[in-house]
């Protein structure tokens, strides 16, 4: 049901991205660095550092169809990096701005990425070919403050984006030089215009926004805020109307969809939770508590009874644990596995070093109420 | 007396496992620079609103959250001239080896006794529970320690005074 | 009693004693004398200085110096000492120092033992003049004497003074600290009240910053750091068997006193040093079991240590 992964990180992750068959994983160890492990058989290897960043490496996004990373930093840069066949090989990103990049994603078809920062600003990168690097159009209507989390509408053309200043927002992202005339409309808007700001939610009880997503066919767009409250506005139904939810939990980091009407989310408090969305309610569909598996061995050795006295003052011979598999708070949850509209697997990666797998379908089993679909 | 205790620690420890939730976020003042947003407190809307948690007049826990850092500042209970000066002596040990206790602040904030400074690093390298159970715990072992020491003095000058009249 | 040896402070000297005794111990067995010199510090900025005299080895010479001695000799010190010491008190004492005893080494009387613990008291001996003068006073009923004003130490004074029904024997001493302040205050309170179980000690009164009431004509000091302790002594404190003990006693409080304030800020000096281990120890259960890969680890030489599995 729950695997951890095997790569041996002993520090804290702060995200990852998969290739698209999930043999290769990139991960960011709160540094600089950016280590790509492959997959050989039941067992992960060290196969590159990427070491181009000045500054802690802030977030990832691996295309799936064009086997690109796009990473950003605090030190106000982006690399697209592409893979000769040897290794990966970074072109730079002019993204003209003067503070750290805190998020990035690329677009659904992969021609653009959009980068936020602290410089009240969004940056929308597409390759330039006459001079062979990436440049990027701003975005700056209405922005007050650093911008946390992005995400892209399947249309291409719209993208969502919250941050410390307590909105999420939706702007038009269109880019005709690269995208071609738009042909999708949405529900969300008749005309996009570029880097428009189209619609502006509020978290009510001001929190930061954390982490923004629309659904597989764009309908919904949901964002989690610092005020342990979830946020969902179904265009469908009514694009302006904001619905909410305060849920007892601390607050959540991290969330994508696992279908039309249903995501996950996670945070500080270390375990998944399913939300759902049925008419004009937000509900908890379950939370995915599931225990560590036990020590395997209950004896205490000598060693380490002495060296908790010692250490720690404690007699007894280990430490209490949280009841999750997770230590520490989750960072980033990834889609492992499922296709557009029904996700059967999904990764999560946090603080104490760990990569988990959850496979959501025998999770279903175990917990049966969870209704995911 | 203790009666008030245990909700007073119950307190401090809900509000503390609620600001504790602490994110990496650079400064948006200077670039390249990563400070806690608590100390600096230029961003606003990256500060959250203080909390005191008091018991009485004189022991209370302020606790300034921000983004990527919390304050927590302790007033504690000194009841009588000899306490004071025990308590002043006892924070200003600590605050002198802050360094080994990571956590602590070299300074407290005005009208409290000592103050600890958690930042976004430290709950990356920590577990967040056992943090809080270690300012609770603080919490509880310096009243003890401190009625500790005021015993042993007057012990002390009891004995002596004892010794010295019994030659009489 | 061996319990409590190190509560109360010894009255005599140790180290001269024990230089004396190992001196007389060589002499009485006639063993070859060693050349001497000594010098030793007690309380109160007094030296003392063993040598010998003119390189002469068969004679040790004992001096004192205290630096207040002309007080005392205002008051009878030197005749005291006579009597103490009779012929080992030199007339002229040796260059810079106030008081010389002389030893001959071929000369050694069978009790040495006392010979070297009388020696040793020879700070409390010159002390002692001041006391037993105004002792006399109130027990032949001498009143209208002038206080005696003893300054032993740069900035604290000891008063004596005889009334018709006791002797009131007042030390003025500093705190050199807001926190010996403090600390003082407390020991000096635990006194008054353990005073009260002991009726048969003198009484004790403490005022801070300001002299009491009888010093109104002396030019006492005020000051925030200062404190008064006033020692009543009623006539059976200072009858002649008891006097000896009386000025023991009294003699040494001051320096009783703040040696019990030094050992208490010790005391919690190391009870906040392991106080705050304890607490680090329990900040270090915050941190995750050391997650240093097996092959990192180094043991004191710089090799590799390697868990064997």
């Amino acid at each position: 049901m729950t695997e951890i992964l095997n790569l041996n990180i002993n520090s804290s992750i702060s995200c990852h991205a998969w290739n698209r068959d999930r043999t290769q994983i990139a991960v960011s160890l709160n540094s600089k660095e950016v280590y790509i492990y492959s997959k050989s058989g039941n067992s992960w290897s060290l196969t590159q550092t990427l070491t181009d960043h000045s500054a802690r490496v802030l977030s990832i996004d691996w295309a799936p169809q064009t086997n690109r990373i796009v990473t950003c930093g605090s030190d106000k840069n982006a690399y697209v990096w592409s893979h000769d066949g040897r290794q990966w090989k970074p072109e730079l990103v002019v993204l003209r701005i003067n503070r750290a990049a805190t998020c990035v994603k690329w677009s659904p078809n992969e021609k653009k990425f959009a980068v936020g920062c602290g410089n009240r600003c969004i940056c929308v990168c597409y390759f330039e070919p006459n001079q062979l690097f990436w440049v990027s159009k701003h975005i700056k209507k209405q922005i007050k403050s650093t911008t946390l989390c992005l995400d892209w509408h399947p249309n291409n053309a719209l993208i969502a984006a919250g941050g410390t200043d307590f909105k999420c927002r939706i702007f038009g992202a269109y880019i005709s030089e690269v995208d071609g005339p738009l042909t999708q409309t949405s529900n969300w808007a008749t005309t996009i215009k570029a880097s428009e700001c189209i619609a502006e939610f509020s978290a009510s009880n001001n929190g930061w926004v954390y982490s923004c997503a629309f659904s597989f066919d764009g309908n919904i767009l949901a964002f989690v805020a610092h005020d342990s409250t979830v946020y969902m506005v179904d265009s469908s139904r009514n694009p302006q109307e904001l619905l909410s939810l305060r849920t007892p939990f601390l607050p959540f980091l991290t969330m994508r969809f696992i279908s039309n009407t249903s995501f996950i989310a996670a945070g500080h408090d270390c375990f998944p939770v399913v939300f759902g969305l049925s008419g004009n309610k937000i509900s908890i569909l379950e939370k995915l508590e599931v225990s560590p598996t036990k020590q395997t061995s209950s004896v205490a050795t000598a060693k380490d009874i002495f060296g908790n006295r010692e250490r720690l003052n404690m007699d007894q011979a280990s430490n209490n644990t949280l009841n999750s598999i997770h230590q520490n708070s989750i960072k980033d949850i990834n889609i492992y596995k499922g296709d557009d509209n029904k996700v059967s697997q999904i990764s999560t990666s946090s603080l104490d070093g760990n990569i988990v797998v959850w496979d959501l379908n025998a999770l279903e089993r175990q917990f049966g109420n969870l209704r995911i679909r | 007396m203790t009666t008030t205790l245990k909700p007073y620690l119950n307190a401090v420890r809900a509000t503390l496992q609620a600001s504790m939730c602490l994110q990496h976020f650079d400064s948006r003042v200077v670039e390249r620079h990563n400070k806690p947003e608590v100390e600096v407190k230029k961003s606003k809307e990256l500060l959250l609103t203080p909390v005191v948690i008091s018991r009485n007049e004189n022991e209370r826990v302020l606790i300034e959250g921000s983004v990527n850092s919390i304050r927590i500042s302790i007033a504690i209970k000194q009841a009588d001239d000899l306490e004071k000066i025990l308590c002043h002596k006892f924070m200003r040990f600590m605050m002198m080896r802050a360094d080994n206790f990571v956590i602590l602040r070299r300074k407290p904030i005005k009208d409290y006794d000592i103050s600890f400074l958690i930042t976004n690093t430290h709950t990356e390298l920590m577990y967040r529970q056992k943090l809080v159970d270690f300012i609770i715990s603080f919490m509880e072992d310096i009243d003890k320690e401190i009625s500790d020491m005021k015993l042993s003095v007057n012990s002390r000058g009891r004995t002596c005074a004892e010794e010295f009249f019994k030659q009489f | 009693m061996d319990r409590f040896r190190m509560i109360l402070l010894e009255v005599h000297n140790r180290a001269i004693y024990e230089a004396l005794c190992l001196r007389f111990e060589a002499a009485v067995k006639n063993q070859k004398p060693e050349s001497t010199k000594l010098i030793i510090a007690d309380f109160d900025g007094i030296i003392y200085h063993l040598s010998n005299p003119n390189d002469d080895r068969t004679k040790l010479c004992l001096s004192i110096l205290l630096h207040f001695y002309k007080d005392l000799k205002e008051h009878g010190a030197d005749e005291l000492l006579k009597r103490e010491y009779g012929s080992y008190l030199i007339d002229t004492p040796e260059a810079d120092y106030s008081v010389s005893l002389l030893f001959d080494l071929t000369n050694i009387p069978e009790d040495w033992k006392d010979l070297a613990m009388k020696a040793s008291l020879l700070k409390r001996n010159c002390f002692a003049s001041v006391f037993e003068k105004y002792f006399e006073f109130q027990r032949t009923g001498e009143t209208g004497h002038k206080t005696a004003v003893i300054h032993y130490r740069s900035d604290e004074t000891l008063f004596v003074r005889a009334l018709e029904d006791r002797v009131t024997v007042i030390f003025s001493t500093t705190f050199k600290g807001e926190d010996d302040i403090i600390l003082g205050k407390v020991f000096m309170q635990e006194f008054s009240e353990t005073r009260r179980k002991y009726q048969q000690a003198p009484q004790v009164l403490f005022s801070y910053k300001n002299p009491p009431a009888e010093l109104n004509d002396t030019n006492a000091i005020v000051g925030e750091n200062r404190g008064y302790v006033t020692f009543v002594l009623q006539p059976r404190h200072i009858t002649k068997q008891a006097s000896d003990n009386t000025i023991n006693m009294i003699s040494m409080f001051r320096n009783y006193l703040h040696y019990h304030l030094k050992c208490s800020k010790a005391h919690m000096h190391q009870r906040m040093r392991s106080k705050t281990n304890d607490f680090l120890k329990v900040l270090n259960r915050a941190k995750p079991e050391s997650k240093t890969k097996p092959e990192d680890r180094k043991n004191i030489h710089g090799k590799i240590m390697r868990q064997t599995p």
